[in-house]
């Protein structure tokens, strides 16, 4: 068989596999491993998979992954998303639509501490939501503002599909992270940009509160700021070149978990009950990188992703369409996909394809971390949009009196941004690559 | 994620010493990610304050997530916290989507045998061979030898599954 047919075969066998409801690490494994005993032989295979788990396991930043989550779920056990909302609101919330604002604030800082999207959602959904409805702003808006706002879990460093980008690309996480930051910030400016513009042209779905006093603000954010320190030791230490990912990691959990027992939110069961989350997710994230390596062995043997560099780079278009068309592989098949499983499957392709393309005149390394930012934007509006915006039914387990259609009308308006800064930082990378000078 | 560790009340005895054990294992990975994570601090503060850091401290690392990893494994799937697509079997009967989910856990069945299989024949190897690591001259068959009750647990537990022994509760999206 030729080896664009084997390579047909594996992804094809794969597609049908995960479309019959077959977890999806074991789908990339079985056609992956299937496809290599074709194309080299059954005692390859064997002795292959004899070095495959220690070999994908075994590695320093791996454990970054596990401690940011367990961080999180300390996190959100301490309530952090409670004092944060709070503090935010009593900043803007007598704005016209200031709480969701607010929503939107601490989503971003709460993601400065967390790196998942659904944890990041589900933890401001239950605070603000019903305080939202409380001061009787619209279902809407509020659960179309925290959906989003989910998403800066991701977009904000850390952040665990960022992480995993960088293991696939063999980049440095801690220069994708600081490549995260500026476009992280823009989106939170961008998301509340919107609630103001919205609030004005479509009246209905906001109040006016009152102006908390001075005081009642200096003891918010006297509250608040101990959660901001956190994030100020970890990535000062982490870019500045005197901690490891991993050493930033355990500063920034430890940190949480004293915070969150000197403050008495946190006790030994709900310490020990962290531990189970963190858990499932990382055997989850390893399951699919032990199959996505299984796969991707496979086709690298085919070597149909070289293959297909080589025709990518002499075909007669626009490198930066090629870009935005990829782009937009990855927002079709995000509204049917997992957005890891479908960054695990396409990046071995595609990958090899970008760094052969001239965009900019930038470096190998360069490119690789410019479409690591892209792709994490495009990953983040698949979250949250139609049919199966993962964000959306996290918001709606919560909001339970609230339709699924309405919190995506709710979400629309905050896509024009999305799609905003997507499209900026196609044509100016340097948003992202700038802050790449500060790191040692 | 709040629903998936939720313990549910009606397991078969069986089921329910499945995933027991396998919490049991993922407490265990958790208190190897706990030490990682505080060695890890200690380091830093050795390195910064007494100048000292502790030797190797990248090499215990990658062991401990190496076999935190493994440990966490059987956990995921007795709970079924591994990603799906349900997408295109939204109009499924629940029948066929038991049969298709038995499918399922008897392909993760496979891959976690076969790779436990292989990673129990690797160790022997790495024994004969005495390969060490660099820094601390650990043998590195013993991070073999760590990952594969894991691995193996989890390849039961999945197997268990195949053949109709539920050990979680079914979500209606996950």
């Amino acid at each position: 068989m030729s080896n664009f047919g084997s390579a047909g075969l594996i992804l094809g066998s794969m597609l049908v596999l995960i479309a019959l409801r077959v977890p999806i690490g074991a789908a990339m494994f079985v056609s992956g491993a299937v496809g290599y005993w074709v194309m080299v032989g059954e005692n390859a295979l064997l002795s292959y998979l004899k070095g495959l788990l220690w070999a994908r396991f075994s590695v320093y930043d791996l454990s970054v992954i596990p401690l940011f989550l367990l961080m999180g779920q300390f996190a959100s056990a301490a309530g952090f998303s409670r004092v944060l909302f709070h503090a935010a609101s009593k900043l803007v919330g007598h704005r016209n639509g200031g709480v969701a604002m607010a929503a939107i604030i601490a989503c971003a800082v709460f993601g400065s501490i967390c790196g998942s999207s659904v944890a990041t959602a589900a933890t401001m959904s239950q605070v603000a939501l019903p305080e939202m409805k409380r001061l009787q702003y619209s279902d809407r808006l509020a659960t179309g503002t925290l959906a989003v706002g989910g998403t800066l879990g991701i977009m904000i460093p850390p952040s665990v599909i960022l992480i995993i980008y960088a293991l696939l690309a063999e980049q440095s996480i801690i220069k994708l992270f600081a490549a995260a930051f500026i476009p992280g910030i823009i989106a939170t400016i961008g998301y509340i940009v919107v609630i103001a513009i919205y609030v004005r042209l479509v009246p209905g779905h906001a109040t006016i509160q009152p102006r908390a006093s001075a005081a009642e603000r200096r003891k918010a954010v006297g509250e608040a700021w101990p959660i901001a320190l956190i994030f100020l030791i970890m990535f000062v230490g982490i870019y500045g070149g005197y901690f490891t990912a991993t050493e930033g990691a355990s500063v920034g959990t430890v940190a949480t978990l004293l915070l969150g027992l000197a403050r008495r939110e946190l006790n030994w069961r709900s310490v020990v009950e962290s531990f189970l989350p963190a858990a499932q997710a990382t055997a989850m994230i390893f399951t699919v990188l032990l199959g996505a390596n299984m796969m991707n062995t496979a086709l690298a043997v085919s070597q149909v992703p070289a293959d297909m560099a080589v025709w990518v780079a002499g075909l007669q278009v626009p490198p930066l369409l090629i870009i935005a068309g990829f782009l937009a592989v990855f927002v079709v098949l995000g509204c049917v996909l997992d957005e890891l499983a479908m960054m695990l499957l396409l990046l071995p392709i595609l990958l090899p394809s970008i760094l052969g393309l001239d965009l900019y005149g930038l470096t190998n390394e360069y490119k690789a971390i410019w479409f690591g930012i892209l792709m994490l934007m495009v990953i983040a509006i698949g979250l949250i949009a139609p049919p199966i915006g993962l964000n959306v039914y996290v918001v709606a387990n919560i909001a339970r009196t609230v339709p699924i259609g309405e919190i995506y009308r709710g979400i629309l308006p905050f896509l024009i941004s999305d799609f905003l800064r997507v499209a900026l930082l196609l044509l100016v990378p340097q948003i992202a690559l700038f802050a790449l000078r500060f790191v040692k | 994620m709040a629903e998936t560790h939720r313990t549910t009340a009606r397991l078969s005895p069986l089921a329910a010493v499945l995933r027991a054990l396998a919490t049991l294992f993922a407490y265990l990975g958790g208190a190897v990610i706990a030490s990682v994570g505080l060695m890890s601090a200690a380091s830093i503060v050795g390195r910064s304050l007494l100048s000292r850091p502790i030797q190797g401290d990248y090499e215990l690392v990658e062991i401990g997530i190496a076999v935190a990893g493994s440990l966490f494994l059987p956990y995921c799937q007795a709970t079924r916290g591994h990603i799906i697509v349900d997408f295109f079997t939204l109009r499924a009967s629940p029948r066929a989507i038991w049969n298709l989910d038995r499918i399922g856990s008897f392909l993760m069945a496979v891959m976690f045998l076969a790779v436990g299989w292989r990673t129990l024949v690797g160790t022997f190897d790495i024994a004969r061979s005495g390969e060490t690591s660099m820094l601390m001259s650990v043998p590195v068959w013993i991070g073999y030898a760590c990952m594969v009750p894991g691995v193996l647990f989890a390849g039961l537990i999945a197997a268990a599954q195949s053949i109709g022994i539920e050990t979680a509760e079914r979500q209606a999206n996950e």
